[in-house]
């Protein structure tokens, strides 16, 4: 119905190229999340949705229909900006109603929307105030009216909790999946912000350098990233990823080594050098002896839980933990089988994982 | 510390009373002596107020020229200039701010290069244009010239700069046009800024001489008042300094009285860079 798909899709600018060959469908009604670094052509992509920026080649389909030449008013989209550009010489529900005005929405009908959006949002009492009399958590809250009155099918937001402080920002996602659940349009929704992709998006696609990496849900980006930037990128603190050598059935982290279960040693096969990577919610520590002999550097109280910095050899790692820990003068990093990932050493793709 | 910040107050106030008397003195010498009568003119040196009080001077214009008449044509061609200086330069640097397309910011130098050809340069080209039109002695024919302005263009460009990008994007995406973003997103956004600028454009159209001059000829029912004023200056029955200040000081009426009006959004245009959200 209202999917939006990207067919090899091409953005240049001049020489440079912003979005390379980029294939992509959006099921209606979901909340896809375009997540990425800065730079990475997200943001690029949203608008072309938006057709706030023209294609260089490819094609993009809404709805079923070709929307390339499209111009942006005729797409029927509702958009929050990062700065929620809200126009300043207009009131709250000025500035809600003045798009339903544009496209000619009868007034009750206006009325009856800009109600019910006030309500929603708890912006009633605000509604005679200019942008400027209120808080950037009201503000971002009038963009999301503005939007929400459309009654579009589509709903694409840039970074649109950006701005807000780190409380704000939880009950704003919370509020936005609400708003989503309400109407179900087809959301997209970029953010830099992981915690906001893992939160909010049925499906993330994870964007570097101009491509996407991967989309998926954010249970399987989380636990079986497809390279190590998918890895790196999301979990915070990011996963321990480093060199290892596979020899005569062990794996060797600097000098020391530990014997490869079973399963692994099949899906490793051949292999001398791999990445291997271990998340830091999925690191062992005791000083019960185990896989590798390691150094605690530092322990950084996180308040709920605890980040411990060690080493194994000359390689640094991190765990998180909300045992209470104590360090010891010899400890042991336990290998959870179950839970490492395995990439290729060039490449740097991930090589599969065994069936236990 | 106290004191010697106060003194240098002192004297940053002092010299802008200076500034202000070297500005002011002219203007307040033209209001005196045009009623004062010649004679008394002649003799009084460089004081002010009149010894004899007299209105004769006005009493001469009224009388021998059709000085509202005049004054008419001054407001026709300075409200039809400056009204579409504004248009012409907010339709122009509204699309060269918030659209793209291919060579804008070429077309944009090349829209400021023609500030530096000197108006002597267009002047015959100009003449001789306006001649074949068949608009010489008509107030359209002093006018057209001038309906565009790459000083305005330049402006409103640097102001609409300010405005972010996503206000007009987010109006695009509700389907407003350029037109309506321009007319009711980017213009609320920059009254004080056009404003000013209109007021610019009048006072600049309204003081202009020698154009006029070259059009408006023979037939003095066309006149100006800049160009009444030199009825009074000829070397033949000598110069009228009483009347000449005294249309003078009509003349300047017009833009002081808009200049009240206008002044507190000026002084926030130039104060300021814009706005920001």
């Amino acid at each position: 119905m209202n999917e939006i798909v990207f067919k090899n899709v091409c953005k240049n600018y001049g020489n440079v190229e912003v979005i390379k060959d980029l294939n992509l469908t959006i099921p209606s009604g979901q909340r896809l999340v375009l997540l990425g670094p800065s730079g990475c052509g997200k943001s690029t992509t949203l608008r072309m949705i938006a057709g706030l920026e023209s294609i260089t080649s490819g094609d993009l389909f809404m709805g079923g229909e070709r929307v390339n030449d499209l111009e942006p008013g005729d797409r029927n989209v509702a958009m929050v900006f990062q700065n929620y550009a809200l126009y300043p010489h207009m009131t709250v529900g000025k500035n809600i109603c003045f798009g339903m005005q544009i496209s000619k929405v009868p007034k009750e009908e206006r009325e009856k929307r800009l109600k019910e959006a006030l309500e929603i949002l708890g912006l009633e009492p605000f509604r005679d105030r200019l942008p400027r009399e209120l808080s950037g958590g009201q503000r971002q809250r009038v963009a999301l009216a503005r939007a929400i009155v459309k009654r579009s099918p589509y709903f694409l937001l840039d970074e649109p909790l950006s701005n807000l402080d780190a409380q704000l920002r939880t009950t704003a996602r919370a509020e936005l999946v609400k708003i989503h659940e309400v109407y179900q349009p087809t959301f997209v929704y970029v953010t830099h912000d992981q915690v906001e992709a893992m939160t909010i998006g049925h499906q993330i696609a994870l964007m570097n350098e101009n491509v996407i990496q991967q989309m998926d849900t954010p249970d399987v980006i989380y636990n079986r990233p497809v390279n190590t930037f998918v890895g790196k990128f999301i979990g915070s603190p990011s996963m321990n990823i480093v060199t290892a050598w596979l020899d005569g059935g062990r794996i060797y982290l600097g000098e020391t080594s530990a014997p490869v279960p079973e399963p692994w040693l099949e899906k490793l096969e051949g292999r001398t050098e791999v990445k291997f990577g271990l998340r830091p919610e999925h690191v062992q520590l005791s000083e019960k002896e185990g896989d590798f002999p390691c150094q605690v550097i530092y322990v950084e109280n996180h308040g709920s839980r605890k980040c411990i910095s060690f080493q194994v050899g000359k390689e640094s790692y991190y765990m998180m933990t909300e045992a209470d820990f104590e360090t010891h003068d010899q400890m042991w990093l336990h290998i959870n089988w179950r839970r490492a990932h395995f990439f290729d050493a060039q490449t740097q793709r991930n090589v599969g994982y065994p069936q236990w | 510390m106290k004191t010697k910040t106060k003194s240098k107050q002192w004297l940053w106030h002092l010299i802008l009373l200076i500034l202000v008397l070297l500005v002011a003195y002219p203007l307040l010498y033209m209001l005196c002596s045009s009623f004062k009568s010649l004679k008394e003119i002649y003799n009084a040196g460089l004081s002010l107020l009149p010894r004899e009080f007299t209105t004769e001077n006005y009493d001469k214009v009224f009388s021998s020229l059709p000085i509202l008449r005049f004054l008419a044509n001054s407001l026709i061609i300075a409200l039809i200039v400056t009204v579409f200086k504004m248009a012409t330069s907010l339709l122009a640097s509204y699309a060269l701010v918030f659209m793209n397309f291919k060579h804008r910011d070429a077309m944009f130098y090349f829209f400021t290069m023609t500030m530096y050809v000197p108006f002597t340069v267009l002047m015959i080209p100009n003449y001789l244009t306006i001649n074949k039109l068949g608009l010489m002695s008509t107030l359209v024919g002093v006018a057209l010239p001038q309906l565009a302005d790459a000083m305005g263009i330049f402006r409103m460009r640097q102001a609409m700069r300010t405005i972010p990008k996503s206000l007009v994007e987010a109006a695009r995406v509700d389907r407003v046009g350029h037109m309506t973003a321009l007319v009711r997103i980017v213009i609320p956004m920059l009254r004080p800024a056009i404003i000013a600028q209109s007021m610019i454009f009048f006072i600049n159209s309204w003081n202009e001489y020698f154009w006029p001059m070259l059009i408006l000829r023979g037939d003095n029912t066309s006149y100006t008042l800049t160009l009444a004023l030199q009825t009074f200056m000829n070397s033949e029955s000598g110069s009228a300094w009483g009347t000449s200040m005294a249309l003078a000081t009509i003349t300047t009426l017009v833009p002081l009285v808009l200049y009240l009006f206008t002044q507190r959004y000026i002084i926030s245009t130039f104060m300021s860079s814009g706005i920001k959200e």
